[in-house]
């Protein structure tokens, strides 16, 4: 829309309206004007973008002085209008991502909230357009620097779209003005995808939750702000943005990086990846009592599950199943870093020797205790941080032919399989009602055949099994185990998406 | 298990690219490793070579396109550096006493381009002046080759370097303060 056409509309708001209102109208536009750096296309989308919004309230009954309320171009503040020349360096789990990427594959997991009513997408906009100033370091593209990739600001316009795509699937991050994340929506879902280059679960996971406020906040439900929803009024604070893995203090231990090879599960990978997702929805008591019942965690419980299933799945009658728990180092210092801040072990049966359920929940509890403790993972952090800096004269692209391949057989051909469980998700009391569940999908790196993930919110627990091949023997194993142990379990998922 | 269908169907997707990526990367290697093989049977001057070098790079340009950051700024300055090489490998390999010239031409040919679009894309001009900034390099690094016969001049290589010469002085004085943040920005380790 040229700018005629905006003036044009702007004019068939006020036609009617009263003397005061009329002005008010011409004041709110006028505001969203500013000089700034922001290319004229961009200020296009964003006029166009709040005359939509704008268009929505007074169709729905909602006086000039509310919607105006609502709609405050102050809650902008200089961000679009800004030229910055802000710059971050990767954080030293993000470092690997884009050395180690290839044509068609890209490391991205999907934050999801279904709510109640049919999202609205113009809505939508506008909070996203208000809660993208609160986290800058999302807002950058990535670039090639000459030892190392780096995040540079880039404060376009966002754009949410309505999802038409399988999920995942690779952003295009070369040209300039395209973020590394995306919103977007479908009927009651509204979904966040990142490249994790930017963040993991957890960090996703806030940026989700102040969405939704924001989102809930136009729709009129207003509610308070809490420790992992951020107020986007305010600042950004450096704590958000800082790389705790260059504050990890200890000794390293080259043996807490390194593990054996792992079997893989049977089944030709897909061409398109990932080929399906199917979300099993739990009631978050019974599976409690279950685990406990075994003597175990909800993830230690699913982990067992998820081995006997395997052994199902896997042609090799012996020999080492891995099985990766990402571990959020958060939970030891409180930090409140937005950017990556995991570390993962291997939770890890020989597939001839899986013992009854008992044994094999006691067991991964067991490993869930003393491999992912703190000791261990900062070890592993102190490590990383070790070969990080042995490679850091190593120009980028030297490194990255060589990251490449070892990222195949030191990243993905160490673990068989994935559970990410991003715990349970808190929302203030006035938007409970309105949210129905939420979703987490991680995708599946190569040659591994499948990952999973969980996570729980107002009694329901979502697992997730993610496949990169046609073979479903995973699911229904799992399906089967879970249904033996009196679960009722809901399944929704998707089509398969390729053989 | 008959889950609800929660996802849409999407659109179909297409393999064409990844499909024509992967058959060219066969015929790319047979093509190569023929035309070396074939080389070394008839003997001769190497001209496998040059054939091994616009394989590599038609594939570096076409078919292995960047993953991070691109931009039409960033393709042409690879490809004036491919393009560069080549000249030179078939001038030393193949037919010699002509490249000295050529060379400079080419690079003061791109370099004047990319200086006219990097002023006229004001808005975006701070993401290309790391890629107008190599090939200002480029083209100071190629003097010694171009002029190596010194104090006999070949005049054409000469008022070509010098062209090439100003309008990297121009740059490095209207964007030093650019220069030296980008810098600082891309050695960091």
């Amino acid at each position: 829309m040229n700018r005629k056409e905006f003036e044009l509309h702007v004019q068939k708001l006020k036609g009617g309206r009263s003397k005061e209102d009329a002005s008010k109208i011409a004041a709110f536009f006028a505001a969203l004007d500013r000089k700034g750096s922001l290319p004229s296309s961009q200020y296009n989308m964003l006029r166009e973008q709040f005359l939509e919004a704008f268009e929505y309230y007074l169709d729905h009954g909602l006086d000039v002085s509310e919607t105006i309320g609502r709609l405050s171009a102050e809650r902008l503040g200089d961000f679009f209008y800004d030229k910055s020349d802000a710059f971050y360096t990767l954080d030293n789990a993000a470092i690997v991502y884009p050395l180690g990427m290839k044509f068609g594959t890209m490391p991205m997991f999907r934050l999801s909230a279904t709510l109640k009513e049919d999202v609205i997408p113009c809505l939508l906009q506008i909070a996203l357009d208000f809660t993208v100033r609160r986290f800058p370091i999302f807002s950058t593209v990535v670039k090639t620097g000459f030892f190392w990739h780096y995040l540079e600001s880039a404060h376009y316009v966002p754009a949410v779209e309505e999802e038409s795509e399988i999920p995942c699937k690779p952003i295009s991050i070369l040209m300039r003005s395209t973020r590394s994340f995306r919103v977007i929506y479908f009927k009651k879902r509204i979904s966040i995808e990142f490249f994790h280059v930017l963040t993991d679960g957890s960090g996703g996971l806030v940026f989700l939750k102040t969405l939704l406020r924001e989102y809930f906040r136009l729709l009129g439900i207003d509610s308070p702000v809490q420790e992992d929803i951020l107020d986007i009024t305010e600042a950004p604070k450096e704590e958000e943005m800082v790389n705790e893995f260059e504050r990890a203090q200890g000794e390293d231990d080259l043996n807490t990086f390194f593990d054996k090879p792992s079997l893989q599960m049977d089944g030709r990978l897909t061409a398109v990846n990932p080929s399906g997702v199917l979300h099993y929805e739990m009631d978050t008591a019974k599976l409690k009592e279950i685990s406990h019942k075994y003597g175990g965690t909800i993830t230690a419980y699913l982990l067992a599950v998820m081995f006997e299933a395997t052994v199902r799945c896997v042609k090799a009658s012996k020999g080492i199943f891995n099985i990766q728990v990402p571990v959020n180092m958060r939970k030891f210092n409180g930090s409140k870093t937005l950017r990556n801040y995991s570390m993962y072990f291997s939770a890890s049966m020989d597939v001839s020797e899986i013992p009854d359920r008992i044994s094999l929940v006691k067991e991964m509890d067991r490993q869930l205790k003393e491999k992912g403790s703190f000791e261990i993972m900062n070890h592993m952090m102190m490590t990383t941080g070790r070969l990080i800096r042995s490679v850091s004269w190593v120009p980028v692209f030297l490194k990255a032919p060589v990251v490449q391949v070892a990222y195949g057989y030191l990243g993905n051909g160490i673990i068989g399989n994935t559970l990410s469980n991003l715990g349970v998700v808190k929302m203030p009391e006035e938007l409970r009602g309105h949210i129905d569940h939420f979703d987490f999908v991680l995708i599946p790196g190569r040659p591994n055949r499948a990952t999973c993930s969980l996570i729980s919110y107002e009694g329901k627990t979502r697992f997730t099994v993610i496949s990169a091949t046609s073979d479903k023997r995973i699911e229904q194993e799992m399906y089967n185990r879970l249904t033996e142990d009196g679960l009722k379990v809901n399944l929704e998922g998707s089509i398969g998406y390729g053989s | 298990m008959d889950p609800k269908i929660v996802y849409p169907i999407p659109k179909n997707q297409s393999f064409f690219y990844r499909t024509l990526r992967n058959v060219m990367r066969i015929v790319f290697i047979v093509a190569a490793v023929s035309c070396v093989i074939v080389n070394l049977c008839v003997k001769g001057k190497p001209w496998s070579i040059i054939v091994v070098w616009s394989l590599w790079m038609t594939w570096n340009l076409v078919f292995s396109l960047r993953l991070v950051e691109f931009s039409i700024f960033s393709h042409a300055v690879r490809v004036s550096l491919y393009s560069v090489v080549l000249l030179w490998l078939i001038d030393y390999f193949l037919a010699p006493g002509w490249a000295q010239t050529v060379i400079p031409i080419v690079v003061f040919a791109f370099l004047l381009v990319l200086f006219i679009l990097f002023y006229a894309m004001y808005d975006t001009r701070d993401r290309h002046l790391v890629s107008i900034m190599v090939l200002g390099i480029v083209s100071v690094a190629i003097a010694p080759y171009s002029l190596h016969e010194w104090p006999i001049t070949n005049w054409i290589a000469f008022a070509f370097q010098v062209a090439s010469l100003v309008l990297f002085v121009v740059l490095l004085i209207i964007n030093w303060k650019d220069i030296v943040r980008k810098l600082r920005i891309l050695f960091r380790r």
